[in-house]
């Protein structure tokens, strides 16, 4: 093994940075393009029916203590849940509206009703006439005002019955305004609601309102491939 | 680390090792973060919805089945075409898809030797937030009627 040295200069070994550097470059576009960050996705959890044994909404013998909506097969029965209607736009209502405007309109809610158990007739929630947050912001200050009048509401079954062409979105935010979880407060003699999100914990409040079950009906129209009348 | 000047004119050089060494933690880390497994059952190009009241990932499960519905109501499978919840053809082929699926998870279930496991298989639908609520309640029925008991629908927390 020859050194090599440089007249009167010390030993002079250099490492070939720069293609190595190269490399690394090129690993890590590989991983940043890659990269799936999959802790941000979260799941709604549910169980579907037993054959032949239905059984009664969130009394499942699941390990978890997180309650599961579940897909009920017959119509709820409305002498006991709470029943929160979702009605879509369709092409109909959209009608002499510009293509654009229809794409984008189409499967929005056109109104929200919520069924109380022992009501007639369901109440009105929002409709057309506010946009999308505001009704949002209404139908959660009714369930809102719904658990604070009544001690037990955290106790009925509430029943989301959407048609069929609301979009995925939407169900999901109407689910989600549903499930919410509040933390009462005493402040000065009068009860605040706290909205329980990330950065709440239940543990910090003496008292959590929120409606634990909450199922989905299946919508109208439904294909049926069992039935051959359809 | 001092570096001196190096002796004699224009030879100045960057001082590459640092940098290197930076590099080469990102790769470290992009490496360990990043999950080959779930590439094949989360599609990237579906849009989930936005929802706060979902509960994070439980990892105690074994079998689980990805089930991926486009914006049109379809489901995105490599290597099977026209699974769509919308017509009776599509419908028949996701109910022995997931015939299959779950037969197949059902042996390894019982292959395995924990006992534990036995029952724990589920399904988890990520469904685009411009699918319509009739095919995702469709997906589920046909779910429940090839035997799956449990489900989860996958959603984008707000971060």
């Amino acid at each position: 093994m020859a050194r090599r040295r440089n007249a009167g200069d010390h030993a002079d070994v250099e490492l070939p940075i720069t293609p190595m550097l190269d490399m690394a470059f090129q690993l890590l576009v590989f991983f940043i393009f890659t990269y799936h960050p999959s802790s941000m996705e979260m799941h709604i959890d549910g169980n579907l029916l037993p054959p032949q044994k239905p059984i009664v909404q969130g009394k499942e013998p699941s390990k978890s203590n997180e309650p599961a909506p579940s897909l009920k097969e017959k119509p709820p029965d409305t002498s006991e849940d709470m029943v929160v209607i979702v009605e879509a736009m369709t092409d109909k209502d959209l009608a002499g509206k510009d293509k654009k405007e229809r794409e984008k309109l189409v499967g929005t809610p056109r109104r929200i009703l919520i069924q109380k158990p022992d009501a007639a007739k369901p109440d009105l929630v929002c409709d057309r006439t506010d946009d999308l947050e505001q009704g949002k912001e209404k139908l959660a200050k009714q369930l809102q005002q719904i658990l604070i009048s009544n001690p037990n509401a955290s106790e009925t079954a509430i029943d989301i019955k959407s048609d069929g062409d609301l979009k995925h979105e939407y169900f999901i935010s109407v689910y989600d305004i549903c499930r919410t979880r509040y933390g009462v407060q005493n402040k000065g003699g009068k009860e605040v609601l706290t909205r329980i999100d990330g950065n709440h914990k239940e543990k910090d409040f003496a008292k959590v309102l929120g409606f634990q079950k909450v199922g989905f009906v299946a919508p109208e129209g439904l294909a049926d491939d069992k039935n051959p009348a359809q | 680390m001092s570096h001196g000047p190096s002796t004699g004119g224009p030879k100045a050089e960057p001082n590459l090792v640092p940098l290197l060494d930076v590099v080469l933690q990102l790769i470290m880390f992009f490496m360990l973060t990043v999950n080959f497994v779930q590439n094949d059952q989360v599609n990237e190009s579906i849009k989930l919805p936005v929802a706060q009241s979902a509960v994070p990932l439980d990892k105690t499960v074994k079998e689980v089945l990805f089930l991926n519905m486009n914006h049109e109501g379809q489901l995105v499978v490599a290597g099977e075409t026209n699974l769509d919840t919308r017509s009776k053809e599509g419908r028949a082929k996701i109910k022995s898809y997931l015939s299959r699926q779950l037969e197949q998870a059902q042996r390894r279930l019982a292959a395995s030797k924990n006992k534990e496991d036995e029952g724990k298989f589920l399904v988890v639908v990520r469904a685009d937030k411009r699918a319509m609520y009739k095919d995702v309640y469709q997906l589920l029925s046909l779910c429940d009627d090839a035997g799956y008991r449990k489900w989860q629908l996958r959603v984008q927390s707000q971060a």
